[in-house]
């Protein structure tokens, strides 16, 4: 140890609130870094799971899954070659999706009629 | 020669499985590299005598210039690779790597304005090394404004990979500014040709804080990553079954 005692080494020969400042500055960069990940983590987990659950419940129900997730990630890791396309892929998707909402929506109100 | 390895790099799937078992070993290794080399730095090296105390932020201020500078050169990889083979995953690195490249950017500037204040009497000078730092600390911020910009996909990767790679002239600007120009700023502590101008006691744990800040920029990279992978294929199979 350099310094003889705590005082000494929080006072640092007058550059104490220098060094201490930038190194709290350090600490709140890391700090940031590490809760990032970890939450965002732990959204993303929450956000699939619960599609995941909302698509079982539309094949109990009999709609097509398949046409919902629609363009379904490849496993080649690459992107489409015709990136064009892309806008009108997502287009569909919504459609097919909106179109999965409706049904269920109808589904649900037909229960509930009957009721 | 076997190329599967390249394959297997551009799989997600598979840089998920592997990634994870990298996570323990960063994590352990980053912890013990900064604590020690911090807790050295602060408490058991002497001052300079020119300096005094002040000198002890270079175990954050140097680590934190290094990797801000490295991290974009990793990015402008990344993009060129994004660019010449569509690689999904280079991408994700890229868009990943921008927010903790700017974060250490941002530190590196923070300490070495506190640095400034004992050393040179000032804050800031609009001094060559300190302008084309805070132009890269733009860079960064330019690049991730331009990927929220635009919504799909592969259209952003491909601004963004370009923008990166446009960025890059800036990192020898920064390299060299102290020695093109007169500039406040001392030149370089570490060089990889000549012996190092540093006393021994104040270079191993200077050494032990840059090689602990790769390590938790790994980390940390590594832990977005693994989410932008999810949150990227959350259509596919493997991930449903993982999350549920």
């Amino acid at each position: 140890m350099y310094f003889d005692s705590w005082s000494g080494f929080l006072a640092m020969a007058g550059h104490g609130i220098y060094v201490w400042s930038a190194y709290a500055v350090a600490s709140v960069v890391i700090a940031y870094n590490l809760a990032v990940p970890l939450m965002a983590r732990r959204r993303i987990f929450a956000q699939i799971a619960a599609q995941v659950r909302r698509e079982e419940r539309l094949v109990k129900r009999g709609v097509d899954v398949n046409q919902v997730t629609a363009g379904s990630g490849d496993d080649t890791g690459r992107h489409s070659a015709n990136s064009g396309s892309t806008q009108q892929k997502h287009c569909a998707e919504r459609q097919a999706e909106q179109q999965a909402e409706q049904q269920k929506e109808n589904l649900e109100s037909v229960k509930g009629s009957a009721q | 020669m076997n190329w599967t390895f390249f394959h297997k790099l551009g799989s997600p799937k598979w840089f998920y499985d592997i990634s994870g078992k990298w996570l323990p070993w960063l994590q352990v290794s980053s912890l013990v590299l900064i604590s020690v080399a911090l807790v050295w730095g602060l408490a058991f090296t002497p001052p300079d005598y020119l300096q005094g105390n002040s000198y002890r932020i270079i175990f954050i201020h140097v680590p934190a210039s290094f990797l801000a500078q490295s991290v974009y050169m990793m990015m402008a990889t990344a993009a060129a690779v994004t660019l010449i083979w569509k690689i999904k995953l280079a991408d994700m690195a890229l868009k990943v790597m921008a927010p903790i490249g700017a974060s250490f950017c941002i530190l590196s500037l923070a300490t070495g304005a506190i640095w400034g204040q004992p050393t040179w009497g000032t804050w800031w000078v609009w001094d060559a090394r300190l302008t084309s730092m805070l132009i890269l600390l733009f860079l960064y911020i330019g690049i991730i404004a331009l990927r929220g910009a635009i919504h799909t996909i592969e259209a952003a990767a491909k601004a963004c990979a370009i923008l990166s790679l446009v960025g890059v002239v800036n990192i020898p600007i920064i390299k060299f500014s102290v020695d093109w120009w007169n500039t406040l700023h001392q030149g370089a502590t570490l060089t990889l040709t000549e012996k190092p101008s540093m006393a021994p006691e104040m270079l191993w744990p200077l050494l032990l804080a840059i090689l602990g800040f790769y390590l938790f920029f790994t980390m940390v990279m590594v832990l977005r990553l693994r989410i932008e992978i999810i949150s990227r294929e959350r259509k596919t199979r493997w991930v449903k079954e993982l999350v549920s």
